[in-house]
């Protein structure tokens, strides 16, 4: 019996020790894998990003209208443009646009190291309609990123061209596109003692170029209302019937321009506030320069600023509760920033130098300025509470920074003395980094710029 | 004595369940995009994630063995007692040491980013690594690496791996300075023996940011990229592999 007892005493520890190995040491042992490597991969190679955009494939019967090469063509251009993208030869490309309907052959695009792909289709909709699909590709990853169909009329190709731009470049760099926009600007031709100023109009790429006014008085400062039908503009109209250049507004469906009121003194610089109800300005009388806000719906105008100092171009903070301007309220001229009532100003530069056309950005977190210092124009970006100034664009005369939607790219004009003597004066378009400026192409001289809003039509 | 036994396992038990990581594989995302969708459905899809469990596998070695590698001895976590993480270990690897670049100053400024990551790092990973005491073994013959040796072993690794990576990261394109803000991104690869990478996991907390934040998604993206273009890692010691099967890597894309 004690045998027994001993036995099954014997397997009681055993059956114990198992388990006690089994759930004691052997949990810590499955828990105990190494340690990762840890590895910090600090900075990278900074070029612009090589994509692929194929020819689309397309009907037959639209062959002819070569929207297969246009679109992709116009695509590419304004990737490129943007500085951001390099197009990859399209000789190299291993796949044909109808080989391209389906999903690629990932590899065959990797052996060009195309980061991105781009492939599309155009169809027929109507006897003058198209439909266009896109479809943006990872090829490292090989995941399809984005696909969008749109359809409009074979004549508004260029516009379907341009919001396709915007979606690939929202896509691939997480900002706002750009490319469904328009620039007004001044056209300047003549001597230099004669200037013809004219108002012109033109797609951001340049394409579509018109002029808004014949020349025969002279225009400055034309401004993008935020609802895009309308321009505010500086002009001498009215000058040969008694009136004294005023501040005009100017409609782009209809073509009609109206003075905007009769003023004491002479208003210039104007802006519209962001919803497009309010117009401000500054009007100058007795000797000083004040700014004023005028309802556009009741003309009720309203100074905001009071003194004999030189208050000028102001601009709205993008939520329209602020205003930045430019003084020289403290000697040298200076920006600062008022509530949209006029209260609480505070200045905002303090560098060495005068600071001028102070323009917010659409995301508010930029107020870009032209500044004069040690005998050169500069474009400088500083943050709405004056930190972080730094200047990205430089020249002999450089001035009138405008914002693209997406407060990541400015234009701006830029006066170049010849050798003749003769002066050039040329758009730019830089992002805020200062890495990318180039030139936009205008034909004649230009100066002015203002960008509009995002194409909402 | 045997009830004691018991209670205790009956505490411990629930430590060694399945482990969730705080990691989310982006392979399941790729798997649910559609083709021929619109680019507002591809939103949608990417929300719907799936949380990758990683279950604790049991070591190559047999337990209470001692393992062949000085430096398998060292990473190795023998003595870890299973409790909840009091705070957070401050991960210390002297792989670090390797780019100049990287301070301690700058890893306090992104604990806050790599919260959910490091948390999860410490119920998974021994605390800061200490050599172990040699455990006796009359079998083992070969000769033990010092703690300098396996520094050095460690750091060539490291070198290999941050060079190899390094020569495949692009930054996205961006039209913006975002030096101000926080966008680095994590990822953990997978590696075989041979080196051939095979999976790639974004930590959660650079996913949701990716998800919260279109600017910071190209971030995400490009540091993938680099990591699938590189494909595999040539030049690593096979010996090593332990070290290096498993790599978590911080991409910081502007040096601050």
């Amino acid at each position: 019996m004690d045998k027994i007892k001993r036995l099954v005493l014997k397997l009681i520890i055993l059956i114990h020790i198992s388990f006690c190995y089994i759930f004691l040491v052997q949990p810590n042992i499955a828990l105990s894998q190494d340690e990762p490597l840890q590895i910090d991969i600090m900075g990278g190679k900074i070029q612009a990003m090589p994509i692929a955009i194929s020819y689309f494939s397309i009907e037959n019967n639209l062959k002819e209208l070569q929207l297969h090469n246009n679109i992709p063509n116009l695509i590419a251009n304004n990737l490129v443009n943007s500085g951001l993208f390099k197009l990859l030869n399209r000789d190299a490309y291993m796949q044909d646009p109808d080989q391209l309907n389906g999903r690629p052959k990932f590899r065959d695009w990797r052996i060009i190291d195309a980061q991105a792909l781009i492939t599309g289709k155009i169809t027929k909709k109507t006897n003058d309609k198209i439909n266009v699909t896109i479809e943006l590709w990872d090829v490292y990853g090989e995941k399809r990123m984005f696909g969008i169909s749109l359809s409009s009329k074979i004549k508004s190709w260029r516009r379907i061209a341009h919001i396709i731009s915007d979606k690939i470049y929202e896509r691939l760099t997480g900002e706002e596109g750009y490319f469904d926009t328009r620039i007004v600007y001044v056209s300047e031709s003549g001597s230099q003692k004669n200037k013809i100023k004219r108002l012109a109009i033109m797609d951001q790429d340049g394409s579509n170029h018109q002029y808004l006014t014949d020349g025969s008085s002279l225009v400055l400062t034309p401004r993008f209302s935020p609802n895009q039908q309308q321009i505010t503009f500086f002009s001498y109209h009215g000058i040969n019937r008694g009136l004294k250049p005023s501040v005009y507004l100017y409609n782009l469906f209809t073509g009609k321009m109206e003075i905007l009121g009769e003023f004491p003194g002479m208003s210039f610089a104007p802006r519209f506030s962001p919803n497009g109800s309010d117009l401000i300005m500054s009007l100058s009388q007795n000797g000083s320069t004040n700014i004023h806000i005028l309802n556009l719906k009741s003309k009720n105008i309203k100074q905001l600023t009071k003194g004999i100092a030189i208050d000028t171009s102001p601009s709205f903070s993008p939520d329209g509760e602020n205003i930045v301007f430019n003084s020289d309220r403290s000697g040298g001229q200076h920006l600062y920033i008022m509530k949209k009532n006029g209260k609480n100003p505070k200045r905002i530069s303090f560098g060495r130098g005068s600071y001028a056309t102070p323009v917010w950005s659409p995301r508010g977190d930029y107020i870009a300025f032209t500044k004069f210092t040690r005998g050169r124009f500069f474009i400088g970006l500083m943050h709405p509470d004056g930190s972080a100034e730094r200047l990205i664009a430089e020249g002999y005369l450089t001035e009138g920074p405008t914002w693209a939607p997406g407060g990541r790219v400015l234009s701006f004009f830029r006066q170049t003395p010849q050798n003749d003597g003769t002066m050039r004066t040329r758009l730019f378009v830089i992002d805020i980094t200062g890495n990318r400026e180039r030139e936009l192409i205008t034909p004649e001289d230009a100066s002015d710029p203002s960008w509009s809003p995002k194409n909402i039509n | 004595m045997h009830l004691l036994i018991f209670v205790f396992i009956s505490i411990t038990l629930p430590e060694i369940k399945t482990k969730e990581i705080d990691y989310i594989s982006i392979e399941i995302i790729n798997e649910k995009v559609k083709e021929g969708k619109k680019e507002t459905k591809e939103v949608k899809e990417v929300k719907e994630v799936k949380k990758f469990k990683v279950k604790p596998s049991p070591p190559k070695q047999k337990p209470l063995a001692i393992p062949k590698k000085k430096i398998s001895v060292v990473t190795k976590k023998v003595n870890i007692t299973p409790k909840p993480p009091q705070k957070k270990p401050k991960i210390i690897s002297p792989k670090e040491k390797v780019e100049k670049k990287i301070d301690n100053s700058k890893d306090k400024n992104n604990d806050n980013l790599f919260d959910d990551m490091l948390k999860n790092l410490a119920e998974n990973q021994p605390k800061p690594i200490k050599p172990i005491k040699p455990i006796k073994n009359k079998t083992n013959t070969k000769p033990k690496k010092t703690k300098e040796e396996i520094k050095r072993t460690q750091k060539s690794i490291s070198n290999i791996v941050y060079k190899q990576i390094k020569e495949n990261y692009t930054l996205p394109p961006a039209p913006d300075l975002k030096v101000i803000n926080d966008i680095t991104v994590q990822l953990r690869i997978y590696v075989m023996p041979d080196g051939t990478i095979t999976k790639i996991i974004v930590s959660k907390s650079s996913l949701k940011k990716a998800q919260d934040d279109s600017t910071y998604l190209p971030f995400v993206e490009a540091a993938q990229r680099a990591i699938r273009k590189l494909g595999k890692f040539t030049k690593l010691p096979q010996e090593e592999y332990n070290s290096w099967k498993i790599i978590d890597i911080r991409f910081t894309p502007y040096e601050t």
